[in-house]
């Protein structure tokens, strides 16, 4: 199932519930006999205090797609719930007495079918923990059906090491019964109108976040750098280049504790994208990038064999269970040696984080990047012009160049030439990222689309041909014993298989390519960057 | 989504109970659960206390003028809505005859739901009917009740016979006992054989019961008010059944 899918993007039966702020001197009684006085008929539930853990990735993509998640705590035991964020009603839940560290660790059924596809390799971290006593009336028509809930909510938040607890205010939630709008309408006017009750936009999550200092999708890998159209380009590399300073910095944490993978493919993709901007712009940027390019490449050079493990572990189980049903557990002992090679690769990784020369390295970068004088960012003619004209000129430059790299590719080329094209492919894509924000948003998804097409094809590829050349020195690495001949014994098998797989994704490269430079991109791409 | 009719040509054996318990268990699960009520006696919106629809009813949907979306009510349970059921149903058969494709009416109408919900439970009204073989077409299961008795056993005879001559076979069939008296030698005796010559026929049955009596009057599923009584764990354990043999676990 998609991200977010169309059951709560709103557009076809999603239910948004009201929130608004319970007016000092009204109490649960008071509300209830208000209602009443209204003429609705209610079933007042006891009230409930829970402990509340919200959960998301450090990505945040369950907020992204549209979703909270949290374990709730009672008198009554623990159950896991997966919310839709407008509504006030559970998507799934389910009984449970801990959060897993990630949704494959759920058992199978429908809570585990809906993370699994929105979190996918992703930790689950604890976000806020609230603390929350509830009070629900039902509101009930003739029938003793339940045609809207009104709760009454007060929050408080667990801040900071101490546990202390804050405040947050009492807030009145009306949710609504689908196929029951007038009820809803009747509940909203009534506190709308005749009550005057303030309504609140955000949910208690974002109000407990506010309290700790953060909002939601306050990290994102994707890029998003607001530049306008007029600002210089050494102002804008300046921007760009802070930005990707601040991914690392905040997927270092990550890192080291070894969370998930994705916190060293985004320090990485970080330190990449920070390089290939210092390379690409050169003239344009003050005189000591050139030495920090050198150690981005070192950072990259550092983290590359944890990445490359990481990939190859990740994708195993899916060729190896193309060996069969016993593919997987003949296996096993390789996958042991790749574990044992990615401890001793990630002690490597770890100094490299916490040695003088990393540390140096951001210090004075940061320093460089916020530099208070206005000369050394505007110190020469290329980066002074606007940065409009500068990324147009280097996309062209970079696109031409993808052009001439690919166009001379045959069947026959080396898994050299196809990296080439590759490396050639990620410079244009970053530049595109970089300055998304001068271009119409939609061309630029549009031209987008083909590359990361193309993109995938040369990473599959790459992807296969590393784990081709590591298995026989893996092998060597295995101890004797039955479990290791027969994993012996199964590696021929598995790298036909990947060999196989290398010559189906390399024959799909013609159709990826013939898309890339499809007549329609090229004009769009000429109208967008002029042609030469 | 997968689709699951509760369907019996023969009447009172216990469809409307087996729909209302089985679909509340699957939201219990939480699953996203739909059941459409299309017996015009509309038992089922009773027991969840909707009430029937106004308006346009069969003939809206029939003729293109409704869709489902417009009449879906939440019940009182998470996950768990229903399509309630009107008078105006007992016409179906009228209206379908007049339409293109008449036997397809209810497959295009579930058609936009098919990632709205996990499960779609249709709660069938009795007998063959034009009808009937929309719900043989729209669904992946069909759930057929039998009371251990003769006249049932002929009934189930009939509908197979009936999707053989059709050549209906894009759905299983799972027969399952209800209402199942142990002190009777013939409930005992039918309860035992039949698996013998229809291995399809589930082994968990419901037993005869006051609790199921008293969905009537309490208008819940049977799992809400006897939570730990026989008959709601034997929901449980069909339910547990049915999704082992259809593997969906």
């Amino acid at each position: 199932m998609q991200r977010g899918c169309r059951f709560l993007a709103g557009t076809f039966m999603s239910l948004n519930s009201y929130q608004y702020i319970m007016p000092r001197g009204i109490n649960a009684e008071g509300l209830a006999e208000i209602l009443r006085g209204h003429g609705l008929r209610l079933e007042l539930q006891p009230s409930i205090v829970t402990e509340r853990e919200f959960y998301d990735t450090f990505d945040w993509r369950l907020y992204a797609g549209g979703f909270v998640f949290f374990i709730d705590r009672s008198q009554e035991g623990a159950r896991l719930h997966l919310r839709a964020l407008a509504d006030s009603l559970n998507v799934v839940s389910i009984a449970a007495q801990e959060v897993p560290g990630f949704a494959h660790e759920l058992p199978a059924g429908p809570l585990r079918n809906r993370l699994l596809p929105l979190v996918e390799s992703r930790r689950l971290l604890d976000i806020a923990s609230l603390k929350c006593a509830s009070r629900c009336f039902n509101v009930l028509d003739e029938e003793s059906k339940t045609v809207a809930r009104v709760f009454i909510e007060r929050h408080s938040v667990v801040t900071g090491e101490g546990a202390r607890r804050l405040g947050l205010g009492e807030r009145l939630v009306v949710a609504p019964v689908r196929g029951y709008p007038e009820a809803l309408q009747q509940l909203r006017a009534l506190f709308e109108h005749q009550l005057g009750l303030v309504r609140l936009n955000g949910t208690a999550l974002e109000e407990a976040l506010g309290a700790l200092g953060r909002h939601p999708l306050d990290y994102s890998s994707k890029l998003r750098i607001p530049l306008h159209t007029n600002i210089p380009a050494g102002e804008a590399a300046r921007r760009i280049l802070a930005v990707l300073l601040d991914t690392i910095e905040s997927n270092e944490d990550g890192v080291r504790q070894d969370l998930d993978l994705e916190f060293l493919h985004d320090l990485r993709v970080a330190v990449r994208r920070a390089r290939s901007l210092l390379g690409q712009m050169k003239g344009g940027l003050p005189r000591p990038c050139v030495h920090y390019r050198q150690e981005f490449a070192w950072i990259g050079r550092s983290t590359g064999a944890v990445r490359d493990l990481d990939v190859q572990m990740l994708e195993f189980p899916a060729h190896a269970a193309a060996l069969g049903p016993g593919g997987m557990s003949d296996l096993e002992p390789l996958r042991e040696v790749m574990r044992a090679q990615r401890s001793r690769e990630r002690c490597g990784l770890l100094e490299t984080l916490a040695s003088p020369r990393y540390r140096r390295l951001k210090k004075d970068w940061r320093a460089l990047l916020e530099s208070e004088d206005a000369t050394v960012w505007a110190a020469t003619e290329e980066a002074r012009q606007p940065a409009l004209a500068l990324a147009s000129a280097m996309i062209r430059h970079r696109y031409h160049k993808v052009f001439k790299v690919g166009s001379g590719l045959t069947p026959e080329s080396s898994d050299t030439d196809m990296h080439r094209l590759r490396t050639q492919c990620k410079k244009l894509r970053y530049l595109l990222e970089f300055f998304a924000a001068l271009f119409p948003r939609d061309d630029i998804k549009h031209l987008v689309k083909p590359l990361k097409g193309l993109q995938d094809n040369l990473g599959g590829f790459q992807d296969l041909g590393v784990l081709l050349e590591a298995l026989p020195a893996y092998a060597e690495k295995l101890n004797g014993g039955e479990r290791a001949s027969r994993a012996r014994n199964a590696l021929g098998p598995l790298m036909e298989h990947l060999l196989q797989r290398k010559e189906e994704v390399r024959a799909e490269f013609a159709t990826v390519w013939a898309k890339f430079v499809h007549q329609q991109h090229q004009n769009r791409f000429n109208k967008l960057f002029g042609s030469d | 989504m997968k689709v699951i009719a509760c369907y019996s040509i023969k009447g009172g054996v216990g469809k409307t109970a087996s729909t209302v318990n089985l679909s509340y268990l699957s939201a219990r699960e939480g699953f996203r659960t739909l059941i459409w009520d299309l017996d015009p006696q509309g038992a089922s919106s009773f027991y969840y206390r909707i009430r029937p629809t106004v308006g346009l009813g069969a003939a809206g949907l029939v003729r293109d003028e409704l869709t489902l979306d417009k009449v879906i009510k939440g019940t009182d349970y998470d996950n768990l809505d229903l399509v309630p059921s009107d008078f105006s149903y007992r016409n179906m058969d009228l209206f379908l005859d007049g339409e293109k494709k008449p036997k397809q009416r209810v497959e295009k109408l579930l058609k936009p739901l098919e990632e709205v919900y996990d499960y779609v439970f249709l709660d069938c009204p009795p007998g063959i009917s034009l009808l009937s073989e929309n719900v043989f077409m729209a669904a992946d299961v069909l759930l057929v009740p039998l009371i251990p008795t003769t006249l049932s056993l002929r009934t189930l005879d009939q509908l197979v016979q009936f999707c053989q001559q059709e050549g209906l076979n894009d759905f299983s069939v799972l027969p399952f006992f209800t209402m199942v008296d142990a002190r009777k030698v013939l409930h005992r005796r039918i309860v035992e054989e039949l698996p013998k010559r229809m291995p399809s026929v589930l082994t968990n049955h419901i037993p005869y019961s006051s609790e199921i009596e008293q969905m009537g009057l309490r208008r819940a599923p049977v799992n809400i008010f006897a939570g730990h009584t026989r008959p709601a764990h034997c929901y449980e354990d069909l339910w547990w059944e049915i999704k082992v043999r259809l593997e969906w676990l």
